[in-house]
């Protein structure tokens, strides 16, 4: 059953609607985001409140000893110690969100989120950090104004599991102040069942009665044509000249000669619970598809026809991961 | 490894290690012996482990570190905190801490506290060059803070000009709270009274030697500065303390009486000063002649002893008016103790001062006397002999040699064994103008004794200087050309390259308009300022009124600065306003979907808002054309439309189609 996302943020419990409207935090954050004035709160670290404390001490032994210079210097800090203030503030402002490409993986393991930012200073190292359910991870800049924040996280029950609120903060330039912008993009990401670790052997293959009336079936090697684009296809199937011009991304598909389809069976597994033959399911997949094989899946609600390869291997956890879930696109309508 | 493979390789790590050292160094010039070396001896092992990548000494070893420094500043001061302790205890630990510190934020506190202990040095002296000195401490700190917080990604010259932008940046700021912050004409607590010891100057005791020890500084006593009317420097007396007391061997001043009983009157004409004094830590001050009126803040005591009503800890400027000839004269129950001398001493100075007044009782004649019994064959030195337990005595028929304090003691001696009223003057004489901007300049190195003699009621009070009469270059040329070569101090061999002197001149200069604006700039040249812009706002009311706006303006300029230095680095005019175009929509609800390609975003906007979709279809064909296509003269048209493109969010069902439910977007 999928969780609802935990906020795991120590510093704000944002579920709160209330807390939601004064952060001024969209329920889903449509990307791409751009990070603006309102939305960056900042504070100063450990150290910069022991360095304004010393600058109060400062300023009240140059009161007493009537130090001029004492003054001029405690004022020339704190103006050194504001335009880092201002430094800090000005390095989320104006980032840009752009996107957040998804990884899946299996439940136990984890799961990645890898998010795509413009607008970062061409310096290396601009000191980005991100943060969500406790996992920190810099911000890699991979070309001047571009960055990338890899950030991996538990996957933690099979299904779709979405990416809480994060945490964009920077202390740079002098680790002084911490700006930060709390963030929360409706990105989910599949958690595929965590396949058992040995389990059944592989069902003998031709078994699938109905092999005949599929006629084709999608493989790897020869072009077949190009078909609608589904979240999880692998990017090197994508019909790229086409991207452009077309409302849609089309994929290409290729047929495999062979078939002696095998077809993994739900019904077979009767007599285990639903997560259990789930798991091995998945068990299934992975070894047909580490094998080589053209395998085909069938689930209560849905039948995925045979195939090999990676493409086959995502369609077939995916189908596996949404199993006796709602179907997503009731609520991603607009 | 070799030495130098070390370096290269580890010494970057050690970079943090160099603020702490830079700040430690002028304070090596007051902390004792022994804490200096311990703090130099744990800078150079902390480089040794970090050079070497080891391990950090054991918790107990640095607790047992710090216990021992605190026991030791306890031992030498008698006290841990105060000024004089504080600074270096507050040193000892910081260096301690070195020992302690590994990671970016224990690295990122110590160079926060470097910060501190450099500025404490201002306690201690606040000249030009150590202001520029630790300005540079200063910036360098922050530039190393910067390189860590980059992980030694950015080079130390880089993060040092990132270092000064931040100050020059907060520079406006510091200027306008340091002109308008109020100051206080008072310490906020107690008094500082562990700061007396590091002055130097004239005290309120005169014993021989010491005036010719005070004749090696060569420290600036004060500085005064004459409008109108300048006169000659040389055989110009600052009078200073009146020493009446003595005990046989010191003469010294007597507690001060609350109020003058003396009748003073002033003659001729008046000459105008301003005299900014050096901090004493005492409260009398100069004057070549009665100040009349007398400033605010000081006041007349007994024997023409003219007192700040507070003790001297900071330089002060005092502007007056003075009469060099005035009139002087006491009441003769004051008299009296202008004539006591102790029983026992010096017995044949006594002799012979009664045997000249058997044979005249005039007072001046007796004075001649005495002054011609020093012209005879007494020599004016730096290095008189040591005297005994009669010291007068010792000094007038024995070593016959001796300084300033040697021939207005002996001087004084005589007179009140003769029966005049007289008394010993310390003070100042001569000084050095400088030819710039005129200012007199007079330093410890000008120190001076003479005496003052009662010669009845009329004349009153008068001064007499006995060194005069055995060196009158010292009264006419200055100390320099009394002394003989060999004698001079260091501070007093005067230059002669011209050029050179022309520098030194210039520098004088300078150091008087720093100490006289910069140091010297307090709450009275603040309301100064306040009345310049207009005169009702000089008061301290406004003062803090003004430093409150003063902050607030500094502070927008900052944000100003940092929202008008964006970086540029939007990609290319198109897709800038193909991303407007995505946040408007976004706005009503019509984000993009995660790779949703321009076309496919478009036909789902037109199915979705039909109202929207001739524009957007429109936009996104121009958007195309310009990113893809090579058609970058569309971009103005395309800027253009999405500038129009104001979708609103629709009141009713998408589904609704009658008459006006659809603002038409682009209309406006």
């Amino acid at each position: 059953m999928p969780r609802k996302p935990d906020s795991s943020l120590s510093f704000l419990p944002l579920r709160s609607p209330l807390l939601r409207r004064i952060f001024r935090l969209p329920a889903a954050e449509p990307l791409p985001f751009i990070l603006g004035a309102r939305r960056i709160y900042i504070l100063p670290t450990r150290q910069g409140l022991v360095f304004g404390l010393l600058l109060l001490g400062m300023l009240l032994g140059s009161m007493n000893y009537g130090l001029s210079m004492g003054f001029l210097f405690t004022f020339l800090l704190a103006g050194m110690l504001l335009s880092t203030l201002f430094s800090t503030w000005r390095g989320l402002l104006g980032l840009r969100l752009t996107g957040i490409e998804a990884e899946s993986g299996f439940m136990g393991e984890s799961v990645g989120f890898v998010f795509q930012l413009e607008g970062v200073g061409a310096q290396p190292g601009p000191g980005l950090f991100l943060e969500s359910a406790g996992q920190r991870v810099p911000v890699q800049v991979r070309r001047p104004g571009f960055a990338l924040a890899p950030l991996r996280l538990p996957a933690r029950q099979r299904g779709r599991q979405a990416l809480g609120p994060c945490r964009l903060f920077s202390e740079a330039p002098l680790g002084l102040f911490r700006a930060w912008c709390v963030l929360a993009p409706a990105v989910t990401v599949l958690v595929w069942p965590k396949p058992v670790p040995r389990g059944r052997p592989l069902p003998a293959s031709g078994m699938g009665v109905e092999e005949a009336a599929v006629g084709r079936q999608r493989g790897t090697e020869d072009f077949d044509g190009l078909t609608a684009y589904q979240p999880g296809e692998s990017p090197a199937r994508l019909a790229w000249k086409h991207l452009g011009r077309l409302p849609e991304p089309l994929v290409k598909t290729f047929v495999s000669p062979h078939s002696d389809a095998l077809w993994l069976d739900w019904s077979r597994l009767a007599g285990m619970e639903t997560e259990q033959r789930l798991a091995q399911l998945a068990r299934w997949v992975l070894r047909a598809d580490q094998a080589g094989l053209s395998y085909g899946l069938i689930l209560p609600a849905s039948r995925i026809p045979p195939a090999s390869g990676p493409g086959q291997r995502l369609r077939c956890l995916n189908a596996l991961a949404l199993h006796g879930l709602p179907d997503p696109e009731s609520h991603a309508a607009v | 490894m070799r030495p130098s493979e070390v370096w290269r390789s580890r010494g970057p790590h050690a970079l943090w290690l160099l603020p702490p050292l830079l700040a430690l160094l002028p304070h090596l010039d007051h902390v004792p012996l022994w804490l200096g070396l311990v703090c130099l001896g744990v800078w150079f092992w902390r480089l040794a482990l970090e050079l070497g990548n080891q391990a950090l000494p054991p918790r107990s070893m640095r607790a047992l570190l710090a216990l021992a420094g605190l026991a030791a500043v306890f031992w030498q001061y008698g006290s841990i905190v105060g000024q004089q302790a504080g600074v270096p205890l507050f040193l000892l630990l910081l260096f301690i801490k070195l020992l302690e510190s590994r990671g970016l934020a224990e690295k990122r506190l110590l160079l926060i506290l470097t910060q501190f202990a450099a500025m404490s040095y201002f306690l201690m002296g606040q000249s030009i060059l150590v202001s520029a000195y630790l300005l540079l401490v200063s910036v360098l700190g922050v530039a190393v803070m910067l390189h860590l917080q980059a992980e030694g990604r950015q080079p130390l010259l880089r993060t040092l000009t990132h270092s000064s932008r931040l100050f020059a940046v907060g520079l406006p700021l510091a200027l306008l709270l340091f002109l308008l912050f109020p100051r206080l004409d008072r310490p906020l607590w107690g008094l500082p009274t562990d700061t007396t010891s590091a002055a130097t100057g004239l005290s309120e005791n005169m014993a021989p030697g010491d005036i010719a020890r005070l004749i090696q500084s060569g420290e600036t006593a004060f500085r005064a500065q004459f409008t109108g009317p300048r006169p000659d420097p040389n055989g110009l007396y600052w009078r200073g303390i009146v020493l009446s007391g003595f005990d046989g061997r010191v003469w010294h001043a007597l507690p001060p009486q609350p109020a003058s009983r003396d009748t003073l009157q002033a003659q001729g004409t008046a000459w105008r000063l301003s005299l900014t004094l050096e901090p004493h830590q005492r409260r009398w001050l100069f004057t070549p002649g009665l100040p009349e009126p007398l400033p605010q803040g000081t006041r007349l005591a007994q024997g023409f002893q003219w007192l700040a009503n507070e003790p001297v800890r900071q330089r002060q400027r005092w502007f007056f008016q003075v009469y060099p000839a005035y009139h002087h004269a006491s009441g003769p129950g004051d008299l009296q103790r202008e004539l006591i001398l102790p029983e026992g001493f010096n017995p044949r100075a006594r002799e012979l001062a009664q045997g000249w007044r058997q044979r005249n009782a005039a007072p001046q004649i007796l004075v001649d006397q005495a002054l011609a019994l020093f012209r005879k064959d007494f020599i004016y030195t730096l290095r008189p002999p040591a005297l005994g337990v009669h010291s007068v005595d010792d000094f007038l028929f024995g070593t016959r040699r001796g300084f300033c304090e040697h021939y207005a003691g002996g001087f004084v001696f005589l007179m009140r064994a003769a029966g005049v009223p007289a008394r010993v003057v310390t003070g100042y004489l001569g000084g050095e103008v400088n030819p710039l901007d005129g200012h007199l300049l007079v330093r410890q190195s000008d120190a001076h004794a003479w005496a003052e003699v009662w010669l009845g009621p009329e004349t009153g009070w008068v001064r007499v200087d006995p060194t005069a009469a055995i060196s009158p270059a010292r009264v006419e040329q200055g100390i320099g050309a009394a002394l003989p070569a060999t004698e001079l101090p260091a501070a007093l061999t005067r230059l002669s390259v011209p050029l050179l002197q022309g520098l030194r001149h210039t520098w004088e200069m300078l150091n008087n308009r720093w100490d006289q604006w910069v140091l010297g700039y307090g709450q009275a040249q603040q309301l100064q300022l306040l009345a310049r812009l207009s005169p009702r706002l000089a008061s301290t009311r406004w003062l803090a009124q003004a430093a409150i706006l003063a902050g607030l303006l500094g502070l927008a300029l900052l944000a100003g600065f940092f929202w008008r230095t964006r970086p540029k680095e939007t990609p290319d005019a198109a897709a800038r306003a193909w991303l407007k175009l995505q946040q408007r929509l976004g706005r009503i609800g019509l984000a993009p979907l995660p790779a949703e390609p321009p076309l496919g975003y478009c036909a789902r906007v037109a199915r979705l808002r039909p109202d929207l979709a001739d524009p957007m279809r429109r936009i996104t064909r121009l958007y195309l054309d310009t990113r893809y296509g090579n058609q970058a003269h569309e971009l103005r048209s395309l800027a253009r439309l999405v500038a129009r493109f104001r979708p609103r969010r629709h009141r009713e069902s998408p589904g609704n189609t009658n008459g006006k439910a659809h603002p038409q977007a682009g209309a406006r």
